[in-house]
């Protein structure tokens, strides 16, 4: 059994289970009960009397809406969380960590924003995460009309496919994608009977904002400016660029020097050319001579088949970015009559489509935001659309500002701060969305707008 | 709304706890009653940009909401003396929490 992580936050950690009935939450609460952590756990439970917990700590909620709302911000909260945890803190000395099991039919929402609205609420107890356990057979009985199974799903830190002798692999598989394409921010695991990690569910940092953009890499990654990426190494010499007509009648590349022929990193060169590729190109005529360096150029190819030279002043490894793939216009460098052959290539083509009504959208952005446009858009979106974000987290930079903000928030509830300096990374932002309906394209746009 | 600035204007929670002490004398609470005090940014054109909420929880009383157009910084012991007033005597005073 792995101990419980402690940190230094003298705040009682609080972690939400939530989970559609039958997906296995009591096995799992009861599970964590019994476990040798040596943590006095108080329990709070919707389902009072389902399946007997033995703790000694055990108080029965009932379900008990109350809005906030002041017809900007919608605020709905738990009363009944609120007047338990209020009472619960009296007996701070009998417990270290509470557990708050809702309904198979509960929103997250308001539990989790019950954790948001009061101050002093926000200096005794913090929200650790929210636990969503899924019925890996059953959940698709319900995963396409259930609100409540999609917005357990989105709302998640820790999503725990439970069940799984019950499904193939290939069924497995299935479900995680589709999870996966729901809420990119979650950690999921897998489970037969509950049987999960304690380190898995407590104590996980959902909320933390020092740990706000623990996301899967991929998923951040910026939806690039080009699709393909090769690596040369080159000797010096004149080299010819053959591309034949394609979708496009011009096609913008880059050709960046990246270290020396036996070592060299052309990832280091990704956020040069994403910049690069944001600036004005300049437009090459067919036999035009091309220099490595920060240049974007603009090829016009409206012949059907067209060259364009590559002058290499220095041997060494040169990383040649296209704003198409280079089959759509059977491109390729020539060196003499030979073909020069990447040592390394890459796609960068975004693949985001999937059709789910609750989604995720990530935005990695380079350079610095403008404060008061940042708060103006975030402004805007929220009171129109807050309703249908579940989630966001993101990390900042701000124009004037050493330090990097992190933020996140529920539904219209926010908070952040400043985080750490920026060290020698290149200043970026980053931001993930989780909610109903989020158009993509439009949140991007409005995203960039804000750039300083 | 001004996400870069404190998320309420009682950092250290002190004017948050007297709020609450006062709301709770003035209502004559007992030990069950859990009272809540948050801050609402409004956006809408004419309202004060931010507006103080204070809920009332008891498990035998209905909910209580009371509201200030101000933030909880800016909140005196006359505007809670008045709020609850009308809550206990509605008639007695304006209505100083009505929504914008």
């Amino acid at each position: 059994m792995e101990a419980l992580v402690e940190n230094d936050d003298p705040r009682v950690p609080v972690t939400i289970l939530t989970g559609f009935l039958g997906s296995g939450k009591t096995t799992l609460l009861n599970r964590i009960l019994s476990e040798q952590h040596g943590k006095r756990i108080a329990v709070i439970e919707n389902e009072f009397g389902e399946v007997g917990v033995d703790q000694e700590l055990v108080i029965g909620a009932e379900e008990e809406i109350f809005e906030m709302n002041n017809g900007c911000i919608c605020c709905t909260v738990r009363g009944d969380l609120i007047r338990i945890l209020g009472n619960l803190m009296k007996r701070r000395d009998k417990f270290d960590y509470i557990l708050i099991e809702t309904t198979g039919m509960a929103d997250p929402g308001p539990v989790a924003q019950t954790f948001f609205v009061d101050d002093e609420m926000q200096t005794k107890l913090r929200l650790d995460g929210i636990v969503t356990l899924v019925d890996a057979k059953h959940v698709w009985l319900h995963l396409d009309t259930s609100n409540e199974v999609k917005e357990q799903i989105a709302f998640a830190d820790v999503l725990v496919l439970n069940k799984t002798d019950l499904v193939t692999n290939d069924e497995l598989e299935k479900l995680e994608s589709r999870v996966r394409a729901m809420n990119r921010a979650a950690k999921i695991c897998r489970s037969l009977n509950a049987e999960v990690e304690i380190a898995n569910v407590l104590n996980v940092g959902g909320f933390n904002l020092g740990r706000a953009m623990e996301v899967d890499p991929k998923f951040m990654e910026p939806e690039y400016p080009f699709e393909w990426r090769g690596v040369y190494t080159l000797p010096s010499g004149r080299y010819t660029y053959c591309l034949k007509r394609g979708p496009d009648p011009a096609m913008n590349i880059a050709l960046l020097p990246v270290g020396n022929v036996r070592t060299h990193n052309a990832q280091a060169s990704v956020m040069d050319a994403v910049l690069l590729f944001s600036e004005d190109a300049i437009a090459v005529s067919p036999n035009e001579t091309i220099r490595p360096g920060r240049q974007l150029h603009r090829l016009a190819l409206t012949e059907d088949s067209q060259n364009f030279t590559f002058a290499v002043d220095a041997p060494g490894a040169y990383a040649l970015y296209t704003q198409h793939k280079p089959e759509e216009f059977q491109a390729a460098l020539f060196s003499d009559s030979s073909m020069a052959c990447p040592v390394e290539e890459k796609d960068f083509k975004p693949d985001h489509e999937h059709d789910d009504e609750v989604s995720s959208v990530g935005i990695t952005t380079p350079g610095d935001l403008d404060k008061k446009k940042f708060n103006k858009w975030m402004s805007e979106l929220l009171r129109n659309q807050g309703t249908d974000i579940f989630r966001m987290k993101g990390v900042l930079s701000l124009k004037g500002e050493d330090n990097r903000f992190v933020f996140q928030g529920v539904h219209m509830l926010f908070d952040g701060r400043p985080d750490r300096p920026w060290r020698e990374e290149e200043r970026h932002n980053q931001l993930i969305f989780i909610g109903r309906n989020l158009d993509r394209a439009r949140l991007k746009e409005g995203f960039h707008s804000c750039l300083a | 709304m001004d996400i870069f600035s404190s998320r309420s204007s009682c950092d250290s929670s002190g004017c948050a706890s007297a709020i609450k002490a006062q709301v709770a004398a003035e209502l004559a609470l007992d030990e069950d009653a859990t009272v809540l005090v948050t801050e609402l940014a409004c956006m809408e054109e004419g309202c004060p940009p931010i507006e103080t909420v204070i809920a009332v929880f008891h498990p035998k009383m209905p909910k209580l909401q009371l509201r200030v157009h101000r933030p909880m910084s800016e909140i005196t012991t006359s505007d809670i003396q008045k709020l609850c007033a009308q809550k206990i005597n509605p008639l007695s005073e304006n209505d100083n929490g009505s929504s914008c």
